[in-house]
């Protein structure tokens, strides 16, 4: 398979359920990698999915998978990639490997490969010794992991996985953490998790998408150096707090109340330069600000900017 | 190495031969129902007939004109009209074995979002219908076609002769086309009401509404003189439409043109509902 295959490339994609739009002009392009797609629910993530297995019309805008025009060639881009549904997913009347090997037949594979594929898949989700129980009967953990034994069977290129740990136990959700961590670092598939649990991105991708009303908002990678000088602060105190709070807006690029404390993310490297380094300064500012505001810290504590912080604040831009 | 301890591997394609998907889907719906055991009872129970009829042929080649006395009507008689015939009464054992085949399998996979799981394999709606529909066209058959055409071999082997070798020609072939159109149409109502939502339950009535209420309404207009009432008797238009195939007399009131115009229309409707309601989207329940 060449370099190209394994590329999906989404352009000005825009689709809209009878007038609702779902996605708005959107666009991107993946390398084989673990990337999380984020957003609040109704933000467009499970379109954007069907999206790319060609599920659904879109018009206008392109969906590739390698060279394959989803539009036209769907059939032959869904053999790359393997699909794990949020609900459902599950075909009653099979046992737990008649379902993978139904599946993998699906697939365009022969009847003897898809069955023993099936076995092979089981044991590495964590299910041989259920295999053979009517999936029906399957309890929450086991149908997501038989979900993405069903994804497997063929052996995609990529994995499209919504909210794969679902109702999950803590136990049964690190475990499937950990296989989706295996396939995408380990046996090279590339994986789109989308979610809208931060913890689950941060766990298992390297980059992120973020969706918010369909509309692509942000692409970064996972990682805290990279989020270049900003830092958050988180401010209690008492005094003149209305004036700290509008003094903070100027220095802040955001400013956050919730009774208890202030936050406020501070990018370090927009404040004027001095000779302390940049977080001496910052917390300088600050201490000047709230001299001048009479308003008197009794606790000031900084800690660097995390995914949930990114994430928020490019979901719920409005702030305080 | 032992498969547990390999972890994930990639598929090594044997290169054996691939099945198409929509006979992949056709096998695995026929297969599903046969691990239970009455529906093999139902099975075996709607050759009952056939094995009568056998013995009625086997009885008459022997008896002569005095079988023909004992058991007259078209029923007994292995000539096309009398296949017609024999087909119209398993009429009881065609809903239940197309009920048991087809009322859940688009419904089914609607309720379990079991759509958005084919439709992310490199399937067609062409090779979804199709493999379903052969599901239920499979069951429609074994309880006609198939006692059918070992009736037409039995009756050549009773009583082998240039007159009857219209038994393994044209009569197969007669069978064979009316199978094909009553046994698709079927199907493909049945899905459509199959598809028209989630609960199996609710199909199973329709079904039987359609099937053997539109009869029963049929026949109630035939005993009070009524011929109009036949315009509901929904199987009876199958069979009244293959009445031209079959070299039949019209087996309603009604003019076979009339009854093909409108199995055909019923047909065109039920594609019309299934190309609008199979979708892979989620339902949400």
């Amino acid at each position: 398979m060449s370099d190209t295959a394994s590329t999906i490339r989404v352009e000005n994609l825009t689709f809209a359920y009878h007038r609702d739009p779902a996605l708005r002009d959107v666009s991107f392009t993946l390398e084989q990698d673990a990337v999380g797609l984020l957003g609040p629910n109704g933000s467009g993530k499970t379109t954007l999915l069907r999206a790319l297995l060609g599920q659904v019309a879109v018009q206008p805008g392109q969906v590739r998978v390698g060279e394959l025009d989803m539009a036209r060639q769907a059939p032959e881009g869904r053999r790359l990639m393997g699909w794990m549904p949020e609900r459902g997913g599950i075909i009653p009347g099979h046992s737990g490997v008649g379902l993978v090997s139904y599946m993998g037949e699906l697939s365009g594979m022969p009847r003897q490969d898809a069955m023993q594929r099936a076995h092979e898949v089981l044991h590495f989700v964590g299910l041989k010794d259920e295999r053979y129980r009517p999936c029906d009967t399957y309890s929450q953990g086991m149908r997501q992991r038989l979900k993405l034994a069903c994804a497997l069977v063929h052996d995609p290129q990529w994995l499209l996985l919504d909210e794969p740990t679902s109702g999950l136990d803590p136990g049964g959700r690190v475990d499937m953490l950990e296989l989706v961590n295996d396939l995408a670092g380990r046996k090279g598939l590339g994986v789109i998790l989308s979610t809208h649990l931060l913890a689950d991105v941060e766990a298992t991708c390297n980059e992120i998408l973020v969706l918010r009303e369909g509309q692509l908002l942000e692409r970064q990678p996972v990682s805290p150096t990279v989020v270049g000088g900003r830092q958050v602060f988180e401010i209690a105190g008492f005094g003149g707090e209305e004036a700290f709070v509008n003094g903070l807006r100027d220095l802040a690029e955001v400013v956050e109340q919730d009774g208890r404390h202030i936050t406020a993310v501070i990018d370090l490297d927009s404040l004027p330069d001095g000779d302390d380094v940049p977080m001496a300064r910052a917390v300088m500012a600050l201490l000047e600000l709230a001299r001048t505001c009479d308003y008197a810290p009794r606790r000031l504590r900084r800690r660097p900017i995390t995914l949930a912080d990114e994430f928020y604040s490019l979901v719920n831009p409005e702030g305080v | 190495m032992p498969v547990h301890e390999r972890g994930y591997t990639h598929w090594n394609p044997s290169g054996a031969r691939v099945d198409p998907p929509w006979l992949v889907i056709a096998r695995r719906g026929l297969a599903a129902p046969m691990k239970r055991r009455w529906p093999l009872l139902l099975l075996f129970a709607a050759w009952v007939p056939a094995i009568v009829k056998g013995v009625i042929v086997f009885v008459r080649a022997k008896a002569g004109e005095l079988m023909d006395l004992a058991v007259g009507g078209d029923w007994t008689s292995i000539s096309p009209a009398g296949f017609l015939s024999f087909i119209e009464g398993q009429r009881f054992f065609v809903f239940l074995v197309t009920v048991i085949l087809g009322a859940a399998l688009v419904a089914a996979d609607r309720r379990e979002n079991g759509l958005s799981l084919y439709f992310s394999r490199p399937i067609s709606l062409l090779d979804y219908l199709g493999g379903k529909v052969l599901v239920v066209m499979a069951g429609y058959a074994a309880v006609t076609l198939a006692p059918s055409l070992l009736l037409c071999l039995f009756g050549y082997l009773v009583e082998p002769s240039a007159a009857s070798l219209d038994l393994l020609l044209l009569t197969p072939l007669r069978l064979l086309a009316m199978t094909a159109f009553v046994g698709a149409g079927l199907s493909l109502v049945l899905l459509a009401l199959s598809s028209m939502g989630t609960r199996t339950v609710l199909v199973v009535v329709w079904w039987a509404v359609l099937c053997l209420a539109g009869d029963a309404i049929g026949n109630i207009g035939d005993g009070i003189g009524l011929d109009s009432f036949q315009y509901v008797n929904f199987m009876g238009h199958w069979h009244n439409a293959v009445s031209l195939i079959m070299s039949s007399e019209a087996r309603l009131p009604v003019p076979p043109a009339v009854s093909l115009v409108l199995c055909l229309a019923l047909m065109a409707g039920a594609l019309l509902v299934l190309r609008n309601r199979i979708k892979p989207v989620e339902v949400v329940v």
